[in-house]
């Protein structure tokens, strides 16, 4: 960072980025200055460490760093960030205007119509890395549709997600406990104290659910995420029944806030745009023993109460390990090593002026560190089962973005991902559409391959067919013409697919059998047609930095390719939909 | 505790494929089969954690007691559907379930009072002073999930009951890539096992790529995928991502040729999501012969049980339908001619608490009655003990009616899978904790 900021003081060319690119300008005006600017730095400096920190990243780096802090690689954000580099482009990322939904004009509204924006907005919005940790946290912190099918029940929480995705986790759970949308999902919303008379207890639904699945999780961890074990290999509950029973009396007395114009009252109209509310008459005020032993005195206001329960909750060591290894298999790979966890939970329990659970320098942590980028084979031994499977939202997303299409509100995009196994925000449960831990061959931690199935497989290769045939209906639409343009050259197009759907990672024997195929026509549609479905039914490709980089990407010193032709993104792009 | 989903045959190497075909040829040959020897057993998941003692209730003296502790979620009494047992007592069904009540009658359905998930027989005490081991996680959906499909209870295990049962069985069906286990609901590790590798499949076809193009162009590109995801990358996710297409193709192409030759089913199934399911396991039984089947194992399943609010309207709409998808499956096999041969049961990852939550709901418990279909079934009786339902009683694991199981979750799979064929000397592999229970088998099968 600090030669990035030597280098290019204050970036004074990045706000004018998307003037220039507009114009379809910028991308090679600004490369040639930042390579003239790095000779200058090199020869003054003459510093060799600045040589490595400086290297400008191959387009097959920049590719894989999409993959992880994106909706997906397309021709212009890998050509962006081959030139402003990754901690430039985070901090970019870090300052774009996040991306809101609509008030819906009306209580009826479903999630049909957001379903639509979503898609667009992830194809579009420059708020890119803000919107993927949104989902990740979405799949945290789950409520569904199946519930909650009204837009006025969910925007609202999506709009915390999203605020709260660069923001604090535990500013978040604080939010989180006094949400309506998920004080709906989860019964948390007028759960009463215990009524002798009627025989009836607190509803433990959230108390529980907040523990197991929001927090700490149900065992006592290391600090680098694996489950704490006794000498006989036991493992040790993180909380008793009893603490749930505890934790619950601690979260009685929330009623609905009142909507614009009405009064307060006890069993008030569901209203979700503004936190729940404390109804003390049905807050148990007893004295409640929380996690090892800890009081909360008699008497207090259910705020009080809520407050200090989430804050106690907040300061158990589980939760970094907790929250890190979940966003770490979102975003980069499924089984991350001890150091990588242990490294990026260190951020998180003090990001270096003693905060805790401050996002961004989580998010710099998981995304800059060198095990996300690993190069080499034999680099590390637990490659054979680095990265992830892209979820099938995100695998929609990015054979989309790979082509440079335009998606817009019309678009019917969920119908493929659904098809795949998941239904945008109709997740089946509080348990997300997969488990975190879900396992396959070999004891390797693969969460989304849960939804990966005999027949969603099959599903996942006719989608890649619908996009290659336009078969995408209406909202979508994709002219490749720099692709297009490669055609004549067999190998090359299958290089830039390569590039922009795996990193560069295809292997050369798999490479020729797709040129092969791709050469036995000659019109370029039909060319690129062959050649997308195979590289994008490739495993490589539905494998999220699955495989390493290719070495030949990162010769020291070679200036990295950029395609010509590339088509400026029409000026439509982007316009994010605000309230 | 994690899941492990599936392997694929790309994973598990074409040798030990082919050894395992070679085996399973003499083990044939050793078990000398009628020509219509044909089982198959059915599971449905009653994802959420089913309030068993609202779906299964004391008339007799004991309903007072019930309808004290239940309050407004309690069902009255003239609306329990009889369930007279042989040993005297008075039961009575939800009337959601009023579609399969006759078949208690007619001696086709069975109540299992009671199951759960346990080590060995445990009382009350033993379970407040943890002097014995108890299953971890009991009240986490997630866990209790994953151990009511693998009798598992402490760790994380890459094969489930049913597959271990599949595995002692498959040698009984004609070698080929159509799996023993089927899934309709989900990659599911109960149908996993040391050689069963379950497929998933979905109701109303599909398993077969599309595309625009003639055939000579689709099979030729098709020819070409496979050949470049066929290369070994070394890399478990990416062997793991394609395998699972390989497979998906190989069982596509094995289904689409044996359901197109396959008798079209006249029975009408609910348009439900369970039904959907149960009618696509019909119409594979229905083509079991061109699939070479003589022991097959189903994995279907129904969500929405976690019913911690508003109870009463949500339960008896899931038990409803619970009642037409069985009941219309109960059809299917009569009118397919197996009804002798297939059986029905339900699991649940736990009960739910005798004493409500203050929004009308119930809070995670432990043992819960389970519901066991089909013509094998001694039916119209109950088995296991019914709880003494005092809250803080000799039968309450705490203080809100949190039943301690007086069945295992082993006995009631070792009754089924003994039943379906697995030898008596591997019950014991196939349940883990079977041999610390004196009654290995009840007598619903």
């Amino acid at each position: 960072m600090p030669c990035q900021a030597f280098l290019l003081p204050a970036n004074p060319a990045s706000c004018k980025m998307a003037d220039l690119r507009r114009r379809g300008l910028a991308p090679l005006a600004f490369h040639a200055f930042a390579k003239l600017a790095l000779l200058l730095a090199l020869s003054i400096a003459g510093l060799s460490f600045l040589a490595v920190a400086q290297q400008p990243l191959s387009r097959a780096e920049a590719s894989l760093f999409l993959e992880q802090s994106t909706w997906g690689p397309g021709p212009q954000s890998i050509q962006h960030l081959v030139i402003v580099g990754k901690e430039q482009f985070l901090d970019e990322q870090f300052k774009a205007e996040p991306t809101r939904y609509p008030e819906p004009a009306d209580r009826e509204v479903n999630l049909s119509p957001y379903q639509k924006m979503f898609y667009r907005n992830a194809m579009h919005a420059p708020d890119q890395l803000r919107q993927r940790v949104a989902f990740a946290l979405g799949q945290i912190l789950v409520v569904s549709g199946s519930t909650l099918g009204r837009a006025h029940q969910m925007v609202p929480y999506w709009h915390m997600l999203s605020e709260e995705s660069f923001g604090n986790y535990g500013v978040l759970l604080q939010r989180l406990a006094t949400n309506p949308t998920m004080g709906r999902y989860l019964d948390h919303v007028n759960n009463v104290k215990a009524d002798p008379k009627k025989g009836t207890l607190p509803n433990e639904n959230f108390a529980r659910e907040f523990l197991q699945l929001f927090s700490i999780g149900p065992v006592l961890l290391n600090p680098d995420g694996t489950p704490q074990r006794d000498s006989a290999g036991n493992l040790t509950p993180a909380y008793t029944e009893e603490n749930v029973r505890q934790l619950a009396k601690a979260f009685t007395g929330w009623v609905y806030a009142p909507m614009p114009g009405e009064t307060p009252k006890r069993r008030a109209t569901a209203y979700f745009a503004e936190p729940m509310m404390p109804w003390e008459a049905d807050h148990d005020q007893t004295e409640k023993e929380l996690l090892n032993g800890y009081r909360m005195p008699a008497g207090r206001t259910a705020q009080e109460d809520l407050e200090d329960a989430v804050k106690h909750v907040y300061s158990h060591p589980n939760i970094g390990p907790f929250l890190v290894v979940r966003l770490i298999r979102s975003l980069v790979t499924s089984n991350p090593s001890s150091a990588y966890v242990r490294d990026v939970v260190a951020v998180f329990d003090d990001n270096g002026a003693g905060v805790r659970g401050d996002m961004k320098a989580v998010l710099r942590a998981i995304l800059l560190h060198p095990e996300a980028s690993i190069r080499s084979a034999g680099a590390r031994t637990s490659w054979t089962a680095h990265g992830h499977l892209t979820e099938p939202v995100l695998f929609v997303l990015r054979v989309l973005r790979a082509l440079d299409a335009n998606v817009d509100e019309v678009n019917t995009l969920n119908t493929h991902s659904n098809r795949m196994g998941q239904n945008l925000f109709y997740p089946p449960s509080v348990f997300n559409y997969y488990h975190f831990d879900n396992q396959i061959d070999g004891g390797y931690f693969a969460p989304e391959m849960e939804l990966h199935t005999t027949y969603s497989a099959i599903e996942r290769a006719n989608y890649v067919a619908v996009v290659v045939d336009k078969r995408y209906g209406d909202g979508v639409s994709a002219n490749p013409e720099d692709l297009l343009a490669m055609a004549s050259n067999p190998a090359q197009l299958v290089d830039e697919l390569s590039i922009r759907l795996t990193h560069g990672s295809l292997p050369a024997n798999a490479k020729a059998a797709i040129v092969q195929f791709t050469s036995g026509v000659t019109a370029p549609a039909a060319r690129l047609q062959r050649a997308l479905y195979l590289v994008a039914n490739s495993p490589y490709a539905w494998v999220s930095g699955g495989a390493p980089l290719p070495s030949a990407e990162r010769v020291q010193g070679r200036q990295p390719r950029v395609p010509v032709g590339v088509p400026a993104p029409p000026s439509s792009r982007g316009a994010n939909e605000r309230n | 505790m994690a899941i492990k989903t599936r392997r694929t045959f790309l994973a598990a190497g074409a040798s030990a494929f082919v050894a395992s075909a070679v085996s399973r040829l003499g083990l044939m040959r050793a078990q000398a089969q009628s020509p219509n020897d044909y089982k198959a057993l059915v599971c449905i998941f009653l994802f959420g954690g089913n309030d068993g003692y609202n779906t299964v209730v004391p008339r007799d003296s004991a309903y007072d007691l019930y309808a004290s502790i239940r309050g407004t979620l309690a069902i009255a009494k003239d609306e329990l559907l009889p369930l007279p047992t042989r040993g005297g007592r008075e039961l009575g069904l939800h009337p959601g379930l009023s579609t399969i009540h006759p078949l208690y009658a007619s001696g086709r359905l069975a109540i299992v009072s009671n199951v759960g998930v346990l080590y060995q027989p445990t009382t009350r005490e033993q379970y407040r002073d943890r002097t014995q081991p108890i299953p971890s996680n009991l009240f986490s959906h997630s866990d209790q999930q994953l151990q009511w499909q693998t009798s598992h209870f402490d760790s994380f295990q890459n094969s489930g009951w049913a597959g271990r049962a599949a595995d002692t069985v498959a040698a009984m069906n004609t070698p080929s890539a159509f799996p023993t286990a089927v899934s309709l609901s989900g990659n599911r590790v109960m149908l996993a096992g040391a050689d069963t590798q379950p497929a998933t499949i979905q109701p109303g076809g599909g398993m077969r790529l599309t595309g625009n193009g003639n055939a000579t162009f689709r099979a030729a590109r098709e020819q070409v995928l496979l050949e470049t995801i066929k290369m070994d990358s070394g890399l478990a996710m990416l062997q793991h991502a394609s395998g699972t297409l390989v497979d998906g193709l190989e069982i596509g192409k094995l289904i689409n040729d044996a359901l197109a030759s396959a008798p079209t089913l006249q029975t009408t199934f609910p348009t439900t999501g369970l039904g959907r399911q149960l009618q696509e396991v019909a119409r594979l039984v229905a083509a079991r012969a061109k699939l070479g089947m003589r022991r097959q194992i189903f994995f279907t399943s129904i969500g929405g049980f976690d019913t911690h609010a508003n109870q009463l309207t949500t339960h008896t709409n899931l038990l409803k339908q619970l009642s037409e998808a069985m009941s219309a499956f109960y059809q299917a096999t009569e009118e397919l001619g197996v009804a002798d041969a297939v059986v029905t049961f339900t699991e649940s990852e736990f009960g739910r608490t005798m004493q409500p939550s203050s929004s009308a709901g119930t809070d995670h418990a432990w043992g819960s009655p389970h519901l066991v279909l089909g013509g094998p079934v001694s039916g119209g009786d109950a088995y296991g003990r019914y709880p003494n339902l005092t809250l803080g009683g000799p039968d309450d694991a705490g203080s809100r009616g949190s039943y301690l199981p007086s069945v295992a979750l082993d006995q009631y799979g070792a009754t089924l899978a003994a039943w379906f064929g697995v030898p008596s000397t591997s019950l014991d592999t196939v349940f883990p904790n079977l041999h610390r229970f004196p009654e290995r088998r009840l007598g619903f099968l």
